[in-house]
This record gives structure tokens, sequence and C-alpha cells, in this order.
């Protein structure tokens, strides 16, 4: 007879969770000054979502592989599910809500649509976050956009569309 | 009222009818981060989380299950077990009854639903679970189909599939071949995980938010688990971050959850999956294993085909027999089969329960039947797309009794694959291309090229027919606009573009007229699942149906005003056009709310034509058939395995495209998932039962540097449905993942130039470097 | 679970000499972060290294390059002098992980993280690379083929960081490359990772070979039959055989999952050959990059 408990249980990070001492950050998300205290453990995604309610990130793997997390800290693309949210003080944090907004789309976002780079949804701001740094990284060719872009998963396929769409800004 | 316009209306056209490629209807939202998801819903105060505790086992007796220390963690509100179910323990797809929500004695694949914790915080409730004691009492576990096959571990017995003398066939034939294929399953990733928002509300009710194809199945699962009537459960779906099949059924277990934990905690409960438990809760695509036996003569026409599907089910069935049944029905895809017997073996293991996904077995069946015409080609030293040709089903415009029936006795009476494959191989320029790449090999040491044209025959309809049925309802509020609302739902599929289309079309209004809601059983009752392809088609006649009733009444009601028959109404672009008048839509609108007329009516459809005797395995399960081929080339490192896809060409056909945006979406997106599976994504089981590959960090899906370096897409501009479809358009969600085929076909010919095309190396699905690799040296060694 | 953050590397050895739990150092966190998520791991102290100044930095002087423990794969590709001497550095620092992973993921936790499978590794232990450790005793040196001795075992003591990478001038007529290889289904990153340093003499004789193994045992090997059977030569097909030869030899893979150990004993040699083409080819000056 074995005894063990459910092998999948993930007990432990949940623990030091509970027992996490509470570090206060200020930075600056969307041009927009921010101070919040969350636990030491804590992912810059889960601030951005659960405190912040800015729910345009999404979480898709929560492991740092598919992309659909991905927000500009200081100009860089980070994935924010696997930042910790305490060694981003001070910094600059650029989400989604802070690219456009419907009536005033920035041209990735435009480009986005105009190509019909998009299906399910789930992985375009983090696509489009991407794309504006690897936009500022200026690809020389569409094989720098493919390979530049390959962080950010898109299950439904849409790849051809969103290069062509960032290749159209970049102006390839 | 406007003057009449003796030449017509004053615009030639509406803005955003059928057949504009017109965007995703939600794109402006999912460019600027707006469109919401279930775990985006803003949930109200002292909402609970739920995190599900899974059995470590494969297969074992739950001796004791000690949840003590469980109850008693920080944060923790209450903890489920199969006890605390008021209704039944089942939330299984068909009526089977072999998915309990939570394991009750008996555990029956590592993931299985053991008990959930409610808890303020998942974190909280994931940290208590661990405190469980669980004290297992191991059974003999099956993984393997081998392991199955051996142990005649069948679900049910044995289902056939026959139509001729097949051994006599075989037998009298020139030439015979038999082999075997193995073929892997796949895992959905849909980016968003599954998940569900239960809230309690008076008496029984209970409402759910989730993330599903089948709202009404949810509805139908929480009512059971709850004990209540249906009625009580309302369940809606906004939209999914991808869904693939995968959330076909599998949407029931944390939806359940939810609403379980919200009865008893009484307050709203939400559950998310992450990524690692998505993985390990989730059954996937069904692994085969297909043995095959062909008899053949020397022009590659095939005479008899025996063939043997080993399904792996997993612990249950879920979807497997239909599944399993419509790899059967595919497993001739595009070709005309003299004789032929399918045997398929419905598989238990002690695994997840494999469900839907994309193509839901046609895959599976077809990808076998190309390896066998590949097999028969390299034998025959043929261009495996003569062989193709050559067994082609006959041509619609060019019927032939003789070559129109299939294994299931079903005549095929829309086959156009063959002018399909004749213009693709003229635009691909695969003969010279092949020609070319020959020539380059034999000059190339270490690369080697390969291509392949492949085609794609997929039968439309559900194969239980009674779910070949809709529903819809469309409100027009007194100020003109309009309220739409179907029973199917939407994945990034454009289902609800498309349908809007339809509506905008049938009222001769523009689209943006049309309000797109969320799916919910409180509007349009008893609907299918969002599956089989099968949305537009069914959703957007429905909807037609229910706007030609709007229709019908204000072409009374303005032909009764007007003095006229209501057959002289015309609905113009933007008006409506009566004996010589033309009153606005909205004019018309107003009047016809002033004069006491219903504004607001249900459509409903159910497809013609369907029957299928399962006993007999004989009818016309299908509607009708998608056709599309694809002309993939590839390189491999013969020393590394390592492969590129370099060009692709497809062209597809949707009859008369609704919109080819969508449509093109979907066939590219097919596509690259089919290539995925059959390339890349491997899913491996250690000996006791546990998914080794549970991560994205060792799952791979493809990635944008996989896509084809050229892929050219065209949409078969003849194409017509030949059956009176919604605007004879023809369904596009699954057909194009069989596409991929051609890239699979195209790596097997790189390996061939190996040995000078003097053999077909073994090669099973996926085709890893790794495989592909060991396929070289096999045939390097002889 | 605290969270510190010191501006000083005496400050972080103090931190982790007082810690009594199991304090860790956070660098970019690519790693670090997934192993805490899934529970493999459970600090007590993350302590974030990112705020010293010292292990941010790439120095030159008197050829070499002094290389913060800090900086990332994508500031590396930054570094213009460190790309033209050691190409074969940046190109493996730059294959862990994608663009978003490169911003973060550091040289020094690449090393620390103690995975065979380290892409950065095997580039470093080929081009003679010391490490720099500061503790609580003052600072040492160590190669970087001594430093992992095992599967996330490393031979640092209590208190003890990394500060640096030396790495020195690039040989004149001398080339580097590093190459990988990653079938899809693999549970690790790498299945093989080939780093290749040379030198060449004005007759184009091997004067100096270094050629390392990355997920092929259970800790980066420094290959030094594949160097011995460079050294001497003028890298002819048959000096090369024996090398690739060595590199399979040397390989003692840890598992055995469907094939993949006969797979990667086979792609060692098949790498090692590609690696040292490439590197030779740079060593003749020529150009280009493998990525």
């Amino acid at each position: 007879m074995m005894v063990e408990t459910p092998t999948t249980a993930k007990g432990s990070h949940a623990d030091a969770v509970a027992t996490a001492s509470v570090v206060a950050l200020a930075f600056s998300i969307n041009g927009r000054h921010c101070a919040v205290e969350t636990v030491a453990t804590a992912m810059l995604l889960d601030v951005i979502r659960d405190q912040l309610g800015l729910t345009g990130t999404k979480k898709g793997c929560d492991l740092g592989a598919c992309g659909a997390c991905t927000v500009l800290a200081d100009g860089r693309r980070v994935k924010s599910c696997l930042a910790l949210a305490a060694s981003y003080d001070g910094a600059d944090i650029t989400t989604i809500e802070g690219i456009g907004t419907p009536d005033r789309l920035h041209p990735l976002q435009a480009a986005f649509i105009r190509h019909d780079a998009l299906q399910c949804g789930y992985c375009t701001p983090g696509q489009i976050l991407s794309g504006i740094a690897l936009l500022a990284e200026k690809p020389k060719d569409i094989a720098a956009i493919r390979e530049g872009m390959s962080g950010n998963l898109c299950r439904c396929g849409a790849y051809p569309n969103i290069v062509a769409a960032i290749a159209e800004v970049a102006g390839l | 009222m406007i003057k009449m316009q003796k030449q017509g209306p004053n615009r030639a056209r509406i803005s955003g009818g059928v057949a504009e490629a017109l965007h995703h209807d939600s794109a402006v939202k999912h460019v600027t981060g707006g469109a919401l998801y279930v775990d985006d819903i803003a949930t109200p105060p002292g909402t609970l989380e739920v995190y599900i505790a899974m059995s470590a086992r494969a297969h074992a007796r739950v001796i004791r299950l000690n949840v003590d220390a469980v109850r008693a963690a920080p944060g923790v509100i209450c903890v489920l077990t199969a006890a605390d179910i008021p209704g039944g323990n089942d939330i299984s797809p068909t009526p089977t009854e072999d998915d309990p929500l939570l394991a009750d004695g008996l555990v029956q694949y590592v993931g299985q639903a053991l008990f959930a914790v409610v808890a303020v915080t998942v974190q909280q409730a994931r940290a208590a679970a661990k405190l469980a004691r669980v004290d297992y009492e191991e059974l003999p576990a099956i993984i393997t189909v081998n392991q199955a096959l051996a142990a005649r571990s069948y679900l049910e017995a044995p289902y056939v599939m026959q139509r001729g003398d097949v051994e006599a066939a075989i037998a009298a034939a020139p030439r015979r071949l038999s082999g075997r294929m193995e073929i892997g399953g796949q895992e959905h990733f849909y980016l968003e995980g599954q998940a569900a928002l239960a809230v309690p509300g008076e008496d029984d009710d209970m409402g759910i938010y989730c993330s599903s194809q089948h709202p009404s199945e949810i509805q139908h699962t929480v009512a059971h688990v709850l004990g209540v009537a249906r009625h009580a459960v309302t369940v809606e779906v906004r939209r999914m971050g991808g869904g693939f099949g995968g959330k076909e059924s599998q949407g029931n277990l944390p939806a359940a959850v939810a609403a379980l934990a919200a009865r008893i905690a009484r307050r709203p409960v939400k559950c998310v999956y992450d990524r690692d438990d998505d993985f390990l809760l989730t059954g996937k695509r069904h692994d085969f294993r297909v043995d095959y036996n062909v008899g053949f003569d020397d022009h590659g026409m095939i005479l008899g085909l025996d063939v043997m599907h080993a399904v792996r089910c997993g612990m249950s069935f879920d979807l497997s027999q239909p599944i399993a049944d419509r790899a059967m029905l595919h497993a001739d895809n595009c070709y005309y089969l003299p004789a032929a017997r399918i045997t398929s073996y419905r598989l238990k293991t002690h695994t997840q329960s494999n469900t839907a996904f994309r193509g839901f077995g046609g895959p599976q069946g077809m990808v076998a039947m190309e390896r066998i015409i590949d097999e028969v080609a390299a034998t025959l030293a043929l261009d495996p797309l003569e062989v193709r040709r050559r067994n082609f089903y006959a041509h619609r415009d060019r019927p032939d009794e003789a070559r129109a029936v299939t294994p299931f006795h079903m005549r095929v009476e829309d086959c156009i694959i063959d002018d399909i494959v004749a213009e693709l191989s003229e635009t691909a320029e695969y003969q010279r291309r092949r020609a070319d790449i020959r020539a380059w090999n034999s000059s190339s040491a270490i690369i080697k090229r390969g291509i392949a044209l492949t085609p794609v025959r997929f039968g439309i309809s559900f194969t239980k027919t009674f779910l070949n049925q809709a529903g819809a309802l469309i409100h027009i509020y007194s100020d003109g606009s309009i309220h739409l609302n179907h029973g199917g739902t939407e994945m990034g599929q454009g289902l609800n573009t498309k349908i809007a289309q339809v509506v905008a079309e049938a009222f001769q209004v523009d689209y943006a007229r049309v309000k797109i809601t969320a799916t919910t059983t409180g509007k349009v009752p008893n609907t299918s699942a969002t599956a089989a392809s099968s949305g537009a088609d069914l959703n957007g006649m429905a909807a037609r149906n229910a706007a030609e009733t709007i229709k019908g009444r204000l072409a009374s009601f303005v032909a009764e005003r007007e003095g006229v028959s209501a057959n002289d109404v015309q609905f113009w672009p933007g008006c409506v056009a009566v004996g010589g008048r033309v009153f606005t839509f909205d004019e018309v609108i107003k009047d016809a709310h002033m004069a006491r007329v219903s504004l607001s009516a249900t459509g409903f459809y159910a497809t013609p034509k369907v029957q299928w005797d399962r006993e007999a395995a004989r009818g016309r399960p299908f509607y009708y058939f998608a056709y599309g081929a694809a002309v993939s080339e590839v390189a491999i490192d013969t020393l590394t395995g390592e492969n590129r896809i370099l060009r692709t060409d497809i062209l597809h056909d949707v009859g008369r495209s609704l919109n080819p945006a969508i449509d093109k979406g979907q066939i590219e997106g097919g596509f690259v998932q089919g290539a995925g599976w059959l390339t890349m994504e491997e899913l491996v089981w250690d000996e006791k039962g546990r998914l080794l590959t549970h991560a994205p960090s060792t799952y791979k899906i493809p990635a944008c540097s996989d896509r084809p370096g050229i892929l050219n897409l065209a949409l078969y501009d003849r194409g017509v449905n030949s059956e009176d479809t919604i605007y004879r358009s023809k369904a596009v969600g699954e057909p194009p993942l069989m596409l991929g085929i051609s890239v699979f076909a195209a790596l097997a010919d790189a390996v061939a130039s190996v040995a000078d095309y003097q053999l077909l190396p073994q090669l099973d699905v996926p085709a890893t470097p790794e495989r592909i690799l060991m396929a070289v040296m096999r045939i390097q060694t002889g | 679970m605290r969270y510190e953050a010191p501006e000083s590397v005496e400050k972080a050895c103090q931190l982790l000499a007082d810690d009594v739990g199991h304090a860790r150092i956070l660098a970019g966190g690519t790693d670090l972060l997934v192993q805490i998520k899934t529970d493999v791991l459970d600090p007590s102290l993350l302590i974030d290294i990112k705020k010293i100044q010292e292990l941010r930095e790439i120095n030159t002087g008197s050829g070499g390059f002094r290389i913060g423990a800090a900086v990332t794969g994508a500031e590396l590709k930054e570094h213009d002098g460190l790309r033209a001497a050691w190409p074969g550095i940046v190109e493996a620092a730059n294959l862990i992980g994608s663009t978003q992973v490169q911003g973060r993921a550091t040289l020094g936790g690449n090393l620390c993280n103690g995975s065979p499978a380290a892409d950065s590794v095997p580039a470093l232990i080929a081009a003679g690379a010391k490490v720099v450790i500061a503790g609580p005793n003052g600072r040492r040196e160590l190669p970087v083929e001594d430093i992992m001795v095992g599967v996330r075992k490393l031979a640092l003591t209590k208190g003890e960081l990394i500060v640096s990478f030396i790495v020195p001038p690039r040989p004149k007529q001398g080339g580097d490359a590093y190459l990988r290889f990653i079938p899809r289904t693999e549970m690790d990153i790498a299945v093989v990772g080939c780093g290749v340093s040379l030198q060449l003499d004005a007759d184009g004789t091997c004067t100096f070979a270094r050629l390392a193994l990355g997920a092929v045992a259970e800790r980066p090997l420094l290959v030094g039959d594949a160097a011995k059977a460079l050294i001497g030569s003028k890298l002819d097909a048959k000096a090369v055989d024996v090398a690739a030869a060595a590199a399979s030899a040397a390989c003692r893979p840890i598992d055995d999952k469907r094939g993949t150990k006969a797979f990667r004993i086979k792609v060692a040699a098949v790498l090692a050959r590609r690696t040292i083409q490439i590197a030779l080819d740079r060593a003749h000056g020529k150009t280009g990059t493998t990525h």
C-alpha cells in the first residue's frame, strides 16, 4: 500500500506566499505613477492583473514560455509572469492598456486589425507589446521578425498575418 | 419617408454583408486588451477560488482520504469530496456515466480529480491540498496502446465498417503490402486554460461564466451534479481564448467543481486551471496504432484495403466513440476503395480520457491512408501524386456509380478533388519542382529535400444525427438596432462575425447595426457544441430563419398598411421598398413597434438529408464534404534530423465564402496546427502513466519561426456548395488541419532520397528530428 | 520568503552568509522563478543582485574582458568588442530562451542554475574563461569548468557569490563557435551543445584548441581528447574525425528516454565537426554568424 499526498499539489510556493514579507513598490504604469504593497514573491503579472485591475495582460502558461503576459519594462519586453514584482521597483512599465485606445490605435494595433493578425485574441496583447519592442530594434528583414517574435506563441496559428502586420509597420 | 428613387435603392450594397472580408468583430478589443475572458471578469466581493487536487496513481483504490489538515489550513473555506455532491457524481458528456466529478474510491489516471479545496486564494487552496493524506492500493495499470490491445482492454466491442469481400480482393490483387503506423496524440494548448466562475443566485439558481464550446452541456452537467432542474442553471460564454475541441467536454469539470463549491460555500467561486494542471487533468487528441494490408495493381489502383485502428481512449468514453467512428469514416480520405474493411478497437487505458481535437479522429484516419498511398507509389516507383489521382472518387460532374461509394455505403456526390489538385499542382509547379528536388538531392550529401501534395476530403455534419440542429434569437429594438444571439460559441474562428454578416444580409442593413451578444443558455436552449466545423452552417441558418420570421412580419405589416401584397415588399440596402415607395429601415421598425408588431423571433435549423445507421455502418452521416489540397517542400539535415518547411502552397474549398479573411485565417491556422501535430508535438508518458511532457518547456507547439518560409494560400474560386447551405458556403474549422499531412509526406520523401527512393522509410507521427534521424539511419543500413 | 536588493558585493555576501535558511541569488530569474513556482525550490531569502553595479558591467582591459555575472544575453549582444572577439560566447548566451528571456537571463544565472544543458557554459569553457568568486574570505578565481560539479551542484561555499567572468583576449588567428541541438521533444533545453575555441599558427597548424560539450553528462564537459586530436594538426578531415569521435566517446547521457541516448551520442559528433568548422572559418578571418 502506498501512502502519499497528490504529487501535483503545489504547496511550498503557496506556503512561502503565506509567510512572505511584504514589499512596498512604486513604479510608473502606462505613464501613471503607482504605489502598491505586495508580497515579496508576487510576480509582476499578478500585480498588474489582480492589484491594478489591468486585465489586458494575459496569463497563458505562467511559466515564461508563451509570451501572452509580455509587457514593456523600461522599453524592454519582459514576460511578466516570470518577473518578480519587487525587482521592478522604480521601473517604467507599459501594458497593452497604455499602447492605444479604440479611437486612437497605435500603428501596430491598426496593422494587426488590417492584416487579421489575430483569431481568439488571447495572445494578441502580448504579441503587440513584443512587436512594438521588436520594431524599436529595427528588424532588418522578415527572418528577423520571425525570429524576434518566436517567444510569443499563437495557438491559432495566425503567424503569417502577425509577421505581415509587423513587417508593414517596419516598412519591410 | 424618403421619396421613391425610380431606379432602386439609394445604395447598391450594404456594408458588411455576406462574402465581405470583414475583420473579426472583436479585433479592436483584442488589440487594445479590452476583450474579456473568464479570468478577466470583475468578480463579486467575496469570490473564492478552488483548486482541484489530483490522483498520483494511474490505477488504484483509494483506501483512505484524510483531508482534516487541509480543512484546518489557512484561508481554507471548505474541502469537497465525492461525498459532498448533492446530485450525481458524473460529468461525462455522453450517457456513459463513467467520468466522476471527484474520484470515489477508485482512481484511473495520474491527474484525475480527487478532491477540491475552496479557499480565499487559489495559492492557499493549493498549499492546503498538499496536507491531505491519501492511501492508495495500487492496481495494475494499462498505459500504452499495445498493452491495452494485448490485454483486450476495450471500452466497447470492436466496431467494423465493411464494403465488399476484402479478403478476396486483396488475395486476388497483383500486388500487396502491409504495414503499421503509430500516430501520437496532441495537447490542445489553448492559450487560455480551462476556466469557470460560478455565481449562486436565489433558490437553486446558479450562473456560470465559462470558457466552453458547449454551454448547454455545462448547464446539463452542473444541474446533474447539483441535483437541480436545468432551468436553474444559466451558462454564459462570451469567448474562448482558443478551444480546438479541448473545450467541448473538458470544461465540465471546472464548471461543475466551481458550481459545487459555490453551492456549498454560498459564495461565488472561480476555478481556473494553471497550465501544468491543465495538461494533467484534461484529455488530448487520441493516439492511434494503424495496421494495414492493401492489395493493388501495377498502376497503383487500390483493389482492397483492410485497416485496423487501435485507439487509445483513456480511462473513460468521453467522446471517444464518435471520434473513433470518424477516424473510420475518413480512413478512405479521397480514395475509392472497391473493397474495404475498417476495424476499430476502442482501448481503455489508465491515462487522461482523450477527447475532441480539431478533426475529431479524421486526421488520424486520413494520415494513415496517405501513408498507404505513398507506400503503394514507392513500391511501384510511381509519382505518389499520380497514384493519388488515379484513386480519387468519381468527380461531381463525371458521375461514375462504380467509383462513388464509400466503405460506409454513402454515395459521394460532390467530389471536386480532381479540380483542386489539378489547379494546385499547376500553380505550385509540383512536377517541375519535384524533378528539380530530385536533381538537387543527388548532389547534396547532407541536406535533402522532399515534396508532397496531399488532398483532403472532410465530411461535414455531426455523425450523431440529432446534434445537427441549432437555434438563434433576434431582437430588433425600437430604434432599429439589432440584438443577435445564437447557440454557437466564439473561440477565435470568427463565428460571430459570420453570423452577424448573415443577419445583416438578410435584413439588408449594415453589419454595424447588428450587436453580437454572449452565448447563453438563457436565450437559446438545448444547443449542440460548437464543433464538427458546423458552427456557421447550423447557426447561420438558424439566424437567417429568425431574421426571415421578423422580415415576414414586417412585410405583412407594411403591405397591409400600403395596400399591397406582402410579396411586393422588398428589403433593399438600408430600406424597405413597397409599391413604389421606400421607407428607411428605422422608420419601418419604429412604425411596426407602434403598430404592435413583434420584433423578436427565434430561428431554428435542422440539417436535412443526413441519416446514419450506426449498427449497420451504413447511411449518409455527412451532408456534404469539404475539399482542399496542399503541397509542401521540406529540407532535412540527414546528420541530425533537423528539418524545415521551405514552402507550402494551399488551395482550399470553402464553397462561396461567407468571409474570405476569416476563412483564410482558419486555413492557415489549421495547417500550422496540423503540421505541429505531425512534426513536433510529442506527448510522453512514463511506465507509471505520468505525463512527462506537461509544460510548455517540454511540449513544443509551433512558434512564429516554424511557419513555412513561403506560404501561398488561395481559396478555390470555383467553390460552391452542391447542397443548400448558408449562402452555399462550406465549413472551414477542421478540414485545413489535415493539409498539414503534406509536410509529413514531404519529410518521408526527403528521407527516401537517402536510399535513392528505393523504399519508403518507416516514419511515425510525430516526425520529430529524432525519428527522422533514426529513419535515415535505418535506410542507410538497409 | 524575504526579498533584498543589496547594492554592493560585500553586502550580498553578508546576506548570504547570515541567512540561516536557504538563500538564493536572483539575477534574471528566468530559471529560478520557474523553480520557485513549480516548488522545486523554496528559498528563505531572495537576493536580487541587479542593483550591484560591478555585476552589471562589461570591462575591457589588456585585450580581455571582465563580464559581470548579472550581464544579460541581450547586453552581451550589444557589446561590439565582445561580439567581435568571442562570437561563440555571445551566440551561446543568446540561445537562452526567447527574446524576452534573453533580455533578462544572465551569464551568472545560466551557470549557477546548475543545469548540464546551460547554453553559455560550454562556450565559456572553450574560451578558457575564469570565474571570480567573492565570499566571506575575500575573492578567488576558478576555471568555469570547475564550477559545476553535478546537476544543480556548484563548487561554491556558504556565503560565496559569482561576481564576474574573466574572458581572455581573443588569440591571434583564433576563433570560437557554439552550436546546439534541440529536438522538440526533449525534457531539457539543449540536447547537445558544443563550444569550440581554436588558434592557428602562420601556416595553419592548430596550436591551441578547447572543445566543451553541454547536456551529455551530469555537467558540462571539457573534452581533452578532442583538443589533443586537433592540436598540431592542420585540422584536416582525419584530425576532425578523431576529435568528433572523442566528443562522442566523452558523452555519458543521464537518461535514455526513447533512444535519446544513442541520438545524443551521434549528434554530439556531428555538432563537434560543425562547430570546429565554424571556429576554423573564424580563425581564418571569415566572418559570418551561425544563427
